[in-house]
């Protein structure tokens, strides 16, 4: 059926049209500013690097912007496991918290069970606790917000309980070091490298795969998903699972670089994943959204600390500054959702 | 024409609300049944028990003279009844071919992940949509930027293109304009013709004459009647209503 508005088949679409995927009743202008919106985070980043470029020789070289990538991969790491419960419509505040017991729970079990086994179980904390919530969530009907909010300070005190509040020292072998802390491939830092392939997996995942549908479909709208057979109780345990699981890797690299267990690390990653992924443009609500985006807003927030630093700004003046970027980045996304209404 | 679908002194309750009050229904194959009744008569909570949306809290279902027992929407799909719901029907976020399939993505199989066929969803999605001459550009536009009629038109397009027995519509025009009105009810029509049952929901009682061919009538959770098109009026179908007149049988 045709519809006012809606166009016809055989209207002439210009080749910015085509480009731009618009309709056929927008101007040309009207198409850019459309498309500059609904890019607004990828627009930044590109603005930032050309600002940051000019403000500081050393800002586009290759060490510099592979420093940025390692100094924000377990920030990164939790940050792809947001995405996934955002996209469904849940947010976990867990995340640093789950960091801090993973590195304390690897320090523990590295000199009992070896590198491997410690690996080994890090990875299964950190499901166990991203379980945890999904449980809390699904059949104790909590909301996430506040579900989360218990495992945080559940997983922090359990840091803090097995490692008598204090560093855990342990020795780790050469390769752990390297794989998790301070080797390279090429220029490459193998740690950018783990978290490089977290994120091409869950990108597939993602966009790929019929679970990447089912997780949309649950945080689009819960009730049409339950009619369409899916499982919803069951997607949304899962996206907690892989969140967990996340911060768990997040943790083995902080304890392959600083080769101890820490109980107080990760404190406010999970802030700084949220703004990542809401930065890059998934928005709040659910139902859309993706890895690629997360990255991209990864990078605005890893890149505004590295400028700021680079031109020696006061760690004070620096926040101030951060907390107006974070919003400003914010009020554009959001934006940028209503254009896409 | 046999019995397709039966349900036997269906109830449910929502709280203290008495919504559907021991509901015997039929379904013959081939026909359209309009199911009419003021708002809140239960209309709603009735189609969602046979298409598994809700479990009711007591009686039967009979599907071809056995006994089923729908606990969930993929049981209902399992015997072949689609269903587009009065409300919630859409994913907004999704594109119009993610939406069609939804809950059926077709996948291909790569170490054992299941990855979608994108390519092959969206070139049956424009096959659904001209075997339904539905014009909508794109099968990758998203539900949100459509308009009401259009969006109503994909979700029926979605109930009718996978429906293998029983396509259920709760109000299907309620949103639309007076064309789009027509296009639903030629819809209705073309189902009739090609062997399917249909269980409308209207208020509209001039489109319920022109395609149903039995209406049963609910009033305050309970059947007022259940009447042929042919042996009743208009008039008579307003009484049953408003509860100012009851058939009991
Ligand atoms: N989820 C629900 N929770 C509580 N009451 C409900 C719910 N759904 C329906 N009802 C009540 O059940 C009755 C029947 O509703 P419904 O089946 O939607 O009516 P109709 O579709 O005929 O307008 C109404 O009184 C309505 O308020
Ligand atoms: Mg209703």
């Amino acid at each position: 059926m045709t519809t006012p508005g809606a166009g016809s088949d055989s209207a002439p679409t210009s080749l910015a049209q085509r480009w731009l995927g618009g309709r056929s009743d927008e101007t040309r202008k009207e198409l850019v500013l459309r498309w500059v919106m609904t890019n607004a985070a990828f627009v930044g980043l590109v603005a930032l690097i050309v600002i940051s470029t000019m403000l500081s020789p050393y800002f586009l070289t290759e060490q510099n912007l592979f420093n940025v990538l390692r100094q924000w991969t377990m920030v990164g790491l939790i940050a792809v496991g947001l995405t996934f419960v955002i996209i469904s419509g849940g947010i976990d505040l867990s995340g640093g918290a789950i960091l801090a017991c993973g590195t304390v729970v690897g320090a523990l079990a590295m000199s009992k069970l070896g590198a491997a086994g410690a690996i080994v179980s890090v990875v299964f904390m950190g499901a166990a606790f991203g379980y945890l919530n999904g449980a809390v969530i699904t059949w104790g009907r909590v909301t996430p917000f506040v579900a989360t909010l218990g495992t945080m300070t559940v997983a922090r005190g359990a840091a803090l309980m097995l490692s008598d509040g204090r560093t855990v020292i342990t020795q780790t072998p050469e390769w752990f070091q390297f794989w998790f802390g301070r080797g390279f491939i090429g220029p490459v830092p193998a740690p950018v490298i783990i978290a490089g392939l977290f994120f091409v997996a869950a990108a597939i995942a993602l966009r790929m795969t019929r679970y990447g549908r089912l997780v949309a479909m649950v945080g689009d709208n819960e009730v049409a998903a339950y009619r369409c057979g899916v499982n919803v109780p069951r997607v949304k345990r899962s996206v907690y699972v892989i969140h967990g699981v996340g911060a768990a890797l997040a943790g083995l690299l902080f304890l392959g670089r600083l080769g101890v267990g820490e109980p107080a690390s990760g404190a406010l990653f999970e802030l700084n994943g949220i703004a990542a992924v809401v930065i890059g443009g998934t928005p709040f609500t659910g139902g859309a959204g993706g890895v690629g985006l997360t990255f991209i807003g990864l990078m605005v927030i890893g890149l505004t600390y590295n400028i700021l630093n680079l031109l020696s700004v006061s760690p004070y003046a620096q926040d101030i500054a951060r907390g107006v970027i974070i919003v400003v980045a914010v009020m554009f996304s959001v934006r940028s959702i209503r254009a896409r209404r | 024409m046999s019995n397709l679908l039966e349900l036997q002194g269906v109830t449910k309750n929502y709280g203290a609300v008495r919504a559907l009050k021991g509901i015997d229904l039929t379904l013959r194959a081939g026909e359209v049944l309009a199911l009419i009744g003021d708002n809140g008569a239960g209309k709603s909570t009735l189609i969602k028990v046979i298409s598994g949306a809700i479990v009711p809290d007591g009686g039967r279902m009979l599907f071809e003279g056995r006994e089923v027992h729908v606990r969930r929407p993929e049981d209902a799909r399992a015997l072949g009844i689609e269903t587009v719901y009065q409300d919630l029907a859409l994913f907004d976020n999704s594109d119009i071919a993610e939406n069609l399939f939804a809950g059926r993505e077709p996948v291909r199989h790569i170490l054992g992940v299941p990855f979608l066929r994108r390519a092959e969803m969206h070139a049956e999605s424009a096959r659904i949509l001209s075997t339904l001459k539905i014009h909508i550009r794109s099968t990758k536009a998203l539900v949100k930027e459509l308009s009401g009629g259009q969006r109503q038109t994909v979700a029926i397009g979605r109930a009718v293109a996978f429906s293998q027995r029983i396509v259920i519509l709760d109000e299907p025009t309620a949103a639309l304009g007076v064309p789009e009105q027509e296009k639903v009810l030629e819809l209705v029509q073309q189902l009739r013709g090609g062997g399917y049952s249909v269980v409308l929901i209207s208020h509209n009682l001039e489109h319920i004459f022109r395609v149903s061919d039995r209406m049963h009538v609910l009033r305050q959770g309970e059947t007022a009647g259940v009447l042929s098109r042919s042996a009743t009026t208009p008039e008579e179908v307003v009484q049953l209503i408003t509860g100012a007149k009851r058939l009991v049988h």
